[in-house]
């Protein structure tokens, strides 16, 4: 993180043409969801299932505000000790495209909401002898509201590139994950006389739950 | 105002719950159980059962009462009994292995065991001193509960003796119009009926008042026409035989006999067909065996000489008998009606015997040959010669001795698995023929379902691990091997969170 930011600001600074270009941004934070299930009990501690998410979007000028479009990328792993004999383990990840609108109250203050869908896969993990695995993937649907602060890095330019920290809360709906088939991995070499191996269904882990986001954006 | 406007959902954040308790408990199972056509694995601490079929694509779960603490597949049928719930309101889970089908009956008590009847239409529920009381500061063991299976009741019957609990539940032949069923305790024996469980027992005892005798039962044999109960008892060379009335509906009818034999009592079988009246009784110390009138006439009893030493009797077909020394290595055969004998030495101490059904012949395993030559399975095949008996003798080796094996109802086939092996063995037992196939894992436990024809072989494991394998296959490609069964819709019973 110490690194990744001056490296994109020095980036956008040292673009050519920026004024010919619509508004970018980058962003790198948190994304968290707050699964109330108690299956995440199987993999879990506690219920903040937090991800890493990086994004890139750009903007336009509409109605006293802006619109915000961006791609992004989200992953979250957590593993915990199940009945006393199994480490199991989730590994969940996706992309999604989601559009912010931006009301400007004041140039530092930039209340929003914001829509976002895509698509995702969970892969459950139980860790013992068995080692059954399976990847599951769903759509995702999170909205939230928020609240962003642009902070100005250069004082005079026509367009200045902005640091911008940011604070959202909302929900992400998630269909149930259902590892109905899980299975051992495949092994790295194949066996020269393989058993046939049977899949267990295990069950269905919602993750849907309240929503927040915690992240820092250079926008130019 | 705005540090104040985030406070709140910050808390509300920080504040959402940890881990319960869902995934806490450990999985352990209570023993692998198989109907003819699917294995159960009971899991108490999740309240669930998980049923595999060979057809079936993936293993199933099912919801069971709290508290499963004991289980058996019903003789003949698919339905698997689990004694379960709360001290305060005990149950009775059946579950259909098939469908998954799930009936609970309230019970009149926390039982410990069920014996069912041979033909899977009735079960005794009693207490097992051993037992303990659980969470219960006291149990009434002379309580018992009478399961009518096809009804799906469960009725309360005190058998009101002077012993403090059962020691064994024997179910007669069924007749017409009355089942007996036997309840052998300490100083006696209770007998009822189990088509008219509102008459009283009739209570029998061996220990008559004032009496200082200290002779308990140990073991009890109905007749096949449910005329006569035989009783071995400690302390005794007498059978005690009870001759039984054929009273239906109303109070029963018993008169006690002791007929002597030899010394040491140690064995009593029933007689071979066409003998009801009778009683096969092995008497070590005296090194002889008699089959003895129940009527108690002398001159009626038949006796035969075993001069090798025999502690255990094995019923064969017709006429035959065996008699086994569990200490020794001899075997020797006897035909009551016309007195013919033999004998055989098994290659070393077997650990069991195995009587093959339909056919004269007993599996004896021998965990190490005498001949230095390691473990072996012996068969012994009974048959007919001009004046004796001929005790052929057929030995395969094994590697480890025997481990877990199961063998097929109409006693064509024996599979097993010898100790801390991982192959499951076909033995032929008409041809010897064996066929054998390497699994990935141990095999702790064999079973045999009929419907298809399939072994499962069970492995090691705290999750449930099994192999199904075609009988008789000896090509790996034919087995599918499912881990891990125990978490079978684990996450589907968040309802059960407290």
């Amino acid at each position: 993180m110490k690194t990744l930011l001056p490296v994109l600001a020095s980036l956008f600074l040292a673009f050519p043409a920026r004024a010919e270009l619509p508004t970018l941004s980058a962003d790198v934070g948190a994304v968290a969801t707050v699964v109330p299930a108690r299956q995440l009990d199987l993999v879990a501690t506690q219920d903040h299932l937090a991800a890493l998410h990086v994004g890139a979007g750009v903007s336009v000028g509409v109605t006293r505000g802006f619109l915000d479009v961006d791609l992004a990328y989200a992953s979250t792993g957590t593993d915990a000790a199940a009945h006393g004999t199994v480490s199991a383990s989730l590994w969940l990840r996706g992309v999604e495209l989601g559009a912010r609108y931006r009301y400007v109250v004041k140039p530092w203050l930039n209340p929003y909401l914001r829509l976002a869908g895509g698509w995702e896969w969970g892969t459950l993990t139980l860790l013992n002898q068995a080692q059954l695995t399976q990847t599951v993937g769903n759509p995702q649907g999170t909205a939230l509201a928020g609240v962003q602060f642009p902070i100005a890095l250069e004082k005079k330019a026509e367009r200045a590139v902005q640091l911008v920290l940011e604070a959202g809360v909302g929900y992400t709906f998630r269909p149930g994950y259902h590892f109905d088939a899980m299975g051992p991995k495949p092994p790295a070499t194949k066996p020269e006389d393989p058993l046939a191996r049977g899949t267990i269904d295990v069950g269905t882990m919602p993750l849907s739950g309240l929503a927040y986001r915690l992240t820092l954006s250079l926008r130019y | 105002m705005i540090a104040r406007a985030l406070i709140a959902p910050a808390l509300v954040l920080l504040a959402c719950g940890g881990r319960g308790t869902l995934f806490d408990a450990s999985l352990k199972s209570l023993p692998l159980l198989a109907t003819p056509s699917a294995v159960v694995s009971v899991i108490p601490a999740t309240q669930r059962a998980v049923l595999l079929a060979p057809g079936d694509a993936q293993p199933r779960a099912a919801k069971l009462s709290k508290g499963a603490r004991w289980a058996s597949a019903v003789p003949h049928g698919e339905q698997v009994a689990i004694l379960g719930g709360i001290a305060k309101h005990p149950t009775l889970d059946v579950l259909d292995a098939t469908t998954g089908e799930l009936q609970t009956l309230d019970l009149p008590g926390a039982f410990d065991v069920i014996t069912f009847s041979p033909d899977g239409k009735f079960a005794v529920l009693s207490y097992l001193a051993a037992g303990g009381t659980g969470q219960l500061t006291a149990r009434n063991l002379n309580e018992i509960g009478l399961w009518t299976i096809a009804a799906g009741t469960v009725e309360r019957l005190q058998l009101d003796t002077e012993s403090l609990a059962p020691r064994q539940v024997l179910f007669a032949p069924a007749e017409a119009n009355r089942q007996l069923v036997a309840v052998t305790l300490d100083r006696g024996v209770a007998l009822f009926d189990a088509l008219h469980p509102t008459v009283a027992p009739r209570r029998i005892t061996l220990r008559p008042p004032g009496s200082t005798s200290e002779s308990t039962v140990l073991e009890a044999l109905f007749s096949r026409d449910a005329r006569w109960l035989f009783l071995r008892a400690s302390l005794l060379d007498d059978v005690i035989v009870i001759e039984l009335g054929g009273e239906v509906g109303r109070a029963m009818n018993a008169s006690i006999n002791f007929v002597s034999g030899g010394r040491g009592l140690s064995d009593i079988a029933l007689p071979p067909d066409g003998y009801d009246g009778s009683v096969v009784a092995l008497y070590p110390a005296s090194a002889e065996a008699f089959l003895l009138d129940a009527h108690g006439i002398q001159d009626d009893n038949l006796r035969l000489s075993l001069p090798l030493g025999a502690t255990t009797i094995l019923p064969l077909e017709g006429t035959k008998v065996l008699f086994w020394d569990a200490n020794g290595r001899s075997v020797q055969a006897w035909d009551v009606a016309d007195g013919r004998s033999g004998a055989q030495q098994l290659p070393g101490f077997a650990q069991t015997a195995l009587i093959v059904p339909g056919a004269n012949k007993v599996l004896f395993p021998i965990a190490q040959s005498a001949d230095g030559s390691g473990a072996a399975l012996s068969l012994v095949t009974v048959t007919d010669d001009v004046n004796r008996l001929r005790l052929s003798l057929s030995s395969v080796q094994l590697s480890k001795p025997l481990g877990a094996a199961a063998l097929e109802a109409t006693g064509q086939r024996l599979f097993f698995g010898v100790a801390s092996g991982t192959s499951v063995v076909t033995l032929d037992l008409t041809s010897l023929r064996l066929a054998e196939l390497q699994l990935d894992a141990q095999v702790t436990g064999v079973f045999h379902l009929g419907l298809p024809d399939v072994v499962v072989a069970n492995h090691q494991g705290s999750l449930g691990d099994v192999s199904l394998v075609p009988a008789g296959a000896s090509e790996r490609g034919a087995v599918t091997r499912f881990s891990n069964l125990a978490l079978t819709g684990d996450l589907d019973r968040a309802e059960d969170a407290p």
